[in-house]
């Protein structure tokens, strides 16, 4: 798409220069801020033509203000006695939306599925904001397309505005990325997937690109947990059948085969994607890290850049040996991520900080 | 059933193929998951199957076939073929053969801690000049 080009301020952090990109690819335009600070937002529902802002179809105002004066194309009433509100302004669209009145908000406005916009690129941004005696939480794996109420078609709408968005940031990295797909996907599955794709081969390349593991890291945590659930709930219906090899303990062979089969999809994962991961790379899988100069070392499950990840069946806290062990690592983990099965509960997997 | 297959532009479309002792072991375990059909179950190898899977194995024990040694590993390519044929006989796990073949990967699995142990007894250095058995 052609767009004027996005002037970032040059004094922004990674993380803000991320933010400030992705909503001028989704709006065309880069928020302001005051000097003081405070981010001005655009309102959909300001009036233009006498400057008040309306309360949306069906609102205060909208009653208030009764049939608008003028007809055409900024309001009037339409077919069946509709009354149909002024042209209102929404982020991004060339000119004014008309918005019957008393009709059902537009599932894009507003409400729970303004998650459907979020395009979360880091941990940090994937975390729950709850309180946890053990670590802040991580969302579940496949909550970045908690997507409730509208029928398939509004869903397969937001999909693909999301689908879009991460193509275009993707050739912003790499203009030569050829992406070819006939039709968009229908089944709610096959968006995740084309989503869940796309996501990974944006972190791929801004690894590559920027040098930046954010992205890689919380898409690295994304597949992870879907791994671990996958295995964890195969694994225990293999050992009700007796299906798996058990040497001392039933949770103990669940445990390994959980972690086991956890490295190697990721190994397969990062593969196809073009990620060496077993050697001197920043995405590390089950290799010793040095801890100290005397021959000590940790092995964690998945290394990508500063941040450690540990697959385990049971809680961890900082406390314990192996992630006291994992901190002291050479490499300086800025955070473990512990990642359990999310079958255990809600909020099972989380993050230690340094 | 899945409607959409993402296919990566940056996929270079070989397979993936373990490349030391431990890669190997944690492919097995993984492939006890899967038995007998070898269906990718996350969606993103759409084009695994039985055949795909073995041949993955297979090409991983013929590269770690010094470290196992000769005995080892005809013992692993053995194993391998039967494990193979009694998952092709009961695609349904309903004749208990998948269960047999689950236990023959094991074999193998057993095989590559012991050649695992007697590197790390003989002090062995793997590809990064560490001694872990691999």
């Amino acid at each position: 798409m052609n767009m004027e080009r996005a002037w970032i301020p040059a004094g922004a952090s990674p993380a803000e220069r991320r933010r400030l990109f992705s909503i001028w690819v989704r709006t065309g335009r880069i928020p302001t801020r005051r000097d003081d600070g405070v981010e001005l937002k655009f309102n959909p529902w300001h009036d233009p033509r006498d400057g008040r802002f309306t309360s949306g179809p069906g609102g205060e105002a909208a009653a208030r203000d009764g049939p608008p004066e003028r007809g055409g194309e900024g309001g009037g009433v339409g077919e069946g006695g509709v009354v149909r509100s002024d042209g209102v302004y929404r982020p991004g669209e060339p000119g004014p939306t008309l918005i019957p009145i008393g009709a059902p908000e537009p599932p894009e406005t507003r409400g729970g599925n303004m998650r459907a916009f979020e395009d979360p690129m880091t941990l940090d941004e994937w975390q729950v904001d709850e309180h946890s005696a053990l670590g802040p939480p991580l969302r579940l794996a496949d909550q970045i397309f908690d997507i409730t109420g509208p029928g398939a078609e509004v869903r397969t709408a937001l999909m693909r505005v999301q689908a879009e968005k991460i193509l275009s940031d993707i050739h912003q990295l790499d203009p030569t990325y050829v992406f070819q797909s006939f039709q968009f996907p229908y089944s709610e599955d096959g968006q995740r997937r084309l989503i869940d794709g796309l996501r990974f081969d944006r972190a791929v390349l801004t690894m590559r690109v920027k040098g930046d593991l954010e992205p890689l890291q919380l898409e690295t945590y994304r597949f992870a947990q879907g791994a671990t659930n996958d295995a964890y709930q195969e694994g225990l219906r293999r050992l009700k059948l007796t299906m798996l090899p058990i040497r001392l303990s039933e949770r103990e062979a669940l445990g390994n085969f959980v972690d086991q089969r956890v490295r190697e999809q990721l190994r397969q994962r990062f593969f196809l994607a073009g990620v060496d991961c077993s050697g001197a790379g920043p995405v590390r899988l089950n290799r010793n890290e040095a801890v100290g100069e005397n021959g000590r070392f940790r092995r964690p499950d998945i290394r990508v850049g500063d941040v450690a990840f540990d697959v385990s069946l049971s809680a961890k806290t900082r406390g314990q040996a192996q992630i006291r062990g994992f901190f002291n690592a050479n490499f300086k983990p800025s955070m473990v991520v512990i990642i359990r099965p999310s079958e255990l509960g809600r909020s099972t997997s989380y993050i230690l900080r340094r | 059933m899945n409607d959409y297959v993402f296919r990566s532009p940056l996929a270079s479309g070989a397979p993936f193929i373990p490349a030391n002792l431990g890669e190997l072991d944690d492919q097995l375990a993984s492939m006890m998951l899967e038995a007998p059909t070898f269906v990718d179950r996350l969606g993103f190898l759409p084009d695994q199957t039985i055949d795909s899977r073995f041949h993955q194995l297979d090409t991983a024990l013929s590269r770690v076939k010094p470290k196992l040694g000769a005995e080892s590993y005809a013992k692993a390519v053995e194993l391998s073929a039967r494990a193979k044929a009694l998952f092709l006989s009961d695609p349904d796990m309903t004749n208990g053969k998948t269960k047999e073949g689950v236990w023959l990967l094991d074999e193998i699995s057993q095989l590559i801690t012991d050649a695992r142990r007697r590197r790390v007894k003989a002090k062995l250095r793997d590809d990064e000049g560490e001694v872990t058995g691999d």
